[in-house]
Order: C-alpha cells, then structure tokens, then sequence
C-alpha cells in the first residue's frame, strides 16, 4: 500500500470533508463550516487529506485553522491542529505522522509563525512521541460547584435523603469569605458587536514573554457573535449561549470574561482577560457565578495552562483544579529563528486558544 | 537471526502483556488488531518501541502501514523482513 497527501480545496473538496467530519465528530458540521473553515479574521484555514494511492479511498484527514495569536509582546499567525480523523483499519501511526508533518508545512513556508495542536488525552501524544516532540504546556480543567446534587446522587444513589444533604452542602458551597469588590469597577452584560475599545484592551496587554490569543474585536466577533450555533435552537435541544460580561472603571473597558451556558446545566468559562485579574478577574468571575445561579446551573468549569496566572485568579474565585484536559504541542520550524520563537515563553492559554 | 517461532512468539507474549482487549478477546494470528479496535495509535508506538528494542531493528515512518501492523502474523512477517534486512522499508 502507498498513501499520499491531497491539499484540500475548502470550495471544491467541501462536500468530501463534510462527509468525513459528520462520520468521526457528529451531524452538527453543515451549520459551522463556513464559519469555522472561511470565516476566520486571520484566513482560511488548511486542510488535508491522506489516502490510499492504490483504492483511491481517504483513510485520514486533518485541518488546519489560522489564529491570530501574540508571541513575546508581538502580533503573530499562528495554526491550531484540529479535525484530525484517521480510520480505525489506519490507526498504525504511518498516516498520522504524514498529516502531522503536512500541519508543519505553512509554518516551513514562513506563512504562520508556528503551529500547535492541543491532544485532549495521551493517544494523541502517540504521533508527537513519535516525531520526537513533546508537550509545551498542559491545560487543566477546574471547576465551581454550584449545586451538589448531582455530585451526591452518583455517590449515594437517587435516594429521598439526598435532596436534604445537598441542600445542606449548597448552602455551605454559597458561603465564602467576604470579599470587597474592587474599588470603581462597574460589572455588566454587553451584547454588541466588540469594537475598538476591546481591540485597543488586547494591544495594550501586549506582554513579553507569553503566548497567547488576540483578543482583537473582528477575533471576538467571530468567536462569540458570528458562530452559528451560538444560541441556536436545535431539533435535539437547545445548544447554549455566550454571555460576555464587561469590566470598566470610569468608563473605560478593564477586563472582560466570556461564559457559555450550556443547555445540559452546566457552563464553561471560555475566556476571561484584561488588567490586573486578581481583582478585575476576581469580580468578573464573582458576578458569572450569580448568573449561573441565577439560571440554575449546577457547575461552572473553566481550563487554564498549568503557567498561566489565571490559576491563582480561578483559587483565588474558588475553583478547584480537576483534570488535565489538553496537552499543547508546538512546532514553530527547524531553522534557528523558529526553534527561539517559543524558547522561554509562558503559556497563557485557556479554553479560548484550545477550543476549535 | 533468532527462530522464526521465538519471533512470534515474543511478540505474542508481549501483545498479551501490553494490551488488555488482546487478553480478553484472545489472539489468534488472523486476529485484525487494528481494525479490531485491540491496537491504536499510541498501541503501536508501543509495538514499534517493543521491535526496535528487541531486535534491534530500526523502523521507519514508511514502515509505519497497515500491512504490517494488521495481524500477528503480518507484524511477525514485518519483523522478520527487518531483521533480515534492516535498511529495507516498506515503500
């Protein structure tokens, strides 16, 4: 057998990937394709097929979406690995390592700064491990329980007397040590569209030494306004909803966290960002945890890369650090200039960089 | 070159100790190990480390097919090639 690589066209090739990504990641690809593979502020995105030269027959595939990222206090381009499919009869690392290798080309050609891919459990390490490369950082999930009950009902069973302990535990869960809110700060929902002030927000905490997301207003927009199944009500359930909450202090904006409300009880902290998190964070998060309380939600997760200073603003909040969710793997090219890129940076990623 | 049995059967040994649906389902030397959902991605990784390790063999990305990995009795065919021919890969 003899496998080779086709480059995809996102035009003429759609059909074919929407086949093979309904086939290993669920019926919901129509709705964001073009969104997700053309809509992307920093461009469109790569992808790849790997197939059997003899049947002709597509035995893996692999995309790669451009993000606009800051590396070192510098506007960057960078490629996140995502949609990496291989058939179960394929899976003898040969075909992965040709996809992962094809991934590392636009950074070879100069066209993004560097590339990453974010494996959510050790099978995905196995290509990586293979090609000599290990994991930058690893992401952690952390978690607020805001309602025990279910916690309680998976350890005790669905028994009369679990209503009454969770209750108990609740309000236990509800108390914590006073904290003054920052002095000046003035939380509140926004629904526009992001404009400048968010853009300028991002450019300013342009810090040396991390890598991380731009949080530019044409990124936020795509990412938070522009999805298309962002609160929309599916055949199946209702999918969920983003809600930003901004902070400003005299008006102008400080900080901004970004949560989804998921439609099975749970939501996700997708992004929280701006000056001086240990208070500004602090409060934001503060203020998502009512309204997840408020919509009767029974916990409130959020990831976070094992170096980055969110960990002490998500303790700080109360949130307790769970799993490893995510490895990050990095390849930012051979020569020397790539291999200092990403020497001595701190990975400030959360869900926001790792999620597709 | 060791016996073409003692080949085989250090691999199966190794199959049997390395992966638990190999255990549980039982292993034949048609058994589809890939396909049968007993060996993924990083199962491999584990078979190439195993072979390179054990008889001092070294495998190449282009080693790295299906045909090789599909059965015991393709893997010990595989092993055997390279150890008879260590510089040959598959493509």
């Amino acid at each position: 057998m003899t496998l080779a690589l086709r480059q995809l066209s996102m035009d003429d090739d759609r059909e074919e990937m929407l086949t093979l990504l309904r086939r290993n990641f669920g019926a919901r690809q129509d709705t964001r394709f073009e969104w997700r593979h053309t809509k992307h502020p920093a461009g469109r995105a790569w992808a790849w097929f790997a197939y059997d030269k003899t049947s002709l027959a597509t035995v893996a595939m692999t995309t790669l979406f451009p993000r606009n990222m800051y590396v070192d206090g510098k506007p960057g381009m960078a490629g996140q690995v995502g949609e990496f499919a291989v058939n179960p009869a394929y899976r003898c690392l040969g075909p992965a390592v040709m996809l992962q290798r094809a991934t590392f080309d636009p950074v070879d050609r100069g066209l993004l700064d560097f590339c990453y891919d974010c494996p959510p459990h050790d099978q995905g390490m196995s290509t990586f491990r293979r090609l000599g490369m290990s994991a930058n950082t690893e992401v952690f999930r952390y978690a607020y329980v805001l309602d025990s009950q279910e916690y309680f009902e998976k350890r005790l069973g669905k028994k009369a007397y679990v209503r009454p302990i969770s209750t108990a535990a609740n309000l236990l869960l509800r108390i914590r040590t006073p904290r003054k809110k920052s002095r000046g700060l003035v939380i509140s929902s926004f629904q526009r569209a992001f404009c400048e002030e968010f853009t300028e927000l991002d450019a300013s905490l342009a810090s040396p030494g991390v890598i991380r997301a731009s949080r530019s207003a044409p990124n936020l927009n795509w990412r938070y306004r522009e999805d298309p199944l962002a609160s929309v009500s599916l055949p199946t359930g209702s999918w969920g909803r983003y809600e930003v909450l901004v902070a400003r202090r005299a008006g102008e904006l400080v900080a901004f966290a970004v949560f989804f409300l998921h439609a099975d009880g749970i939501a996700s902290l997708v992004d929280l960002f701006g000056q001086d998190l240990g208070e500004t964070g602090i409060d934001l998060l503060d203020a998502a945890i009512h309204i997840c309380r408020r919509e009767g939600l029974s916990s409130l997760h959020a990831s976070c890369s094992a170096d980055s200073d969110l960990t002490t603003v998500l303790a700080s909040a109360g949130f307790r650090r769970r799993e490893c969710s995510s490895r990050v793997v990095a390849y930012a090219g051979t020569n020397e200039n790539g291999s200092q890129l990403l020497t001595g940076q701190k990975w400030e990623f959360g869900k926001v960089e790792v999620m597709l | 070159m060791p016996p073409a049995a003692t080949i085989e059967n250090q691999i199966l040994t190794f199959m049997l100790r390395t992966f638990p649906t190999a255990r549980k389902l039982g292993l034949r030397n048609d058994t589809l190990l890939l396909e049968g959902g007993i060996v993924d991605s990083l199962g491999t990784l584990n078979i190439v480390s195993f072979l390179e390790r054990s008889f001092n063999i070294t495998i190449h990305d282009d080693d790295l097919v299906p045909e090789n990995f599909a059965t015991l009795d393709t893997l010990t065919a595989f092993a055997k090639k390279k150890i008879e021919c260590p510089g040959t890969a598959s493509l």
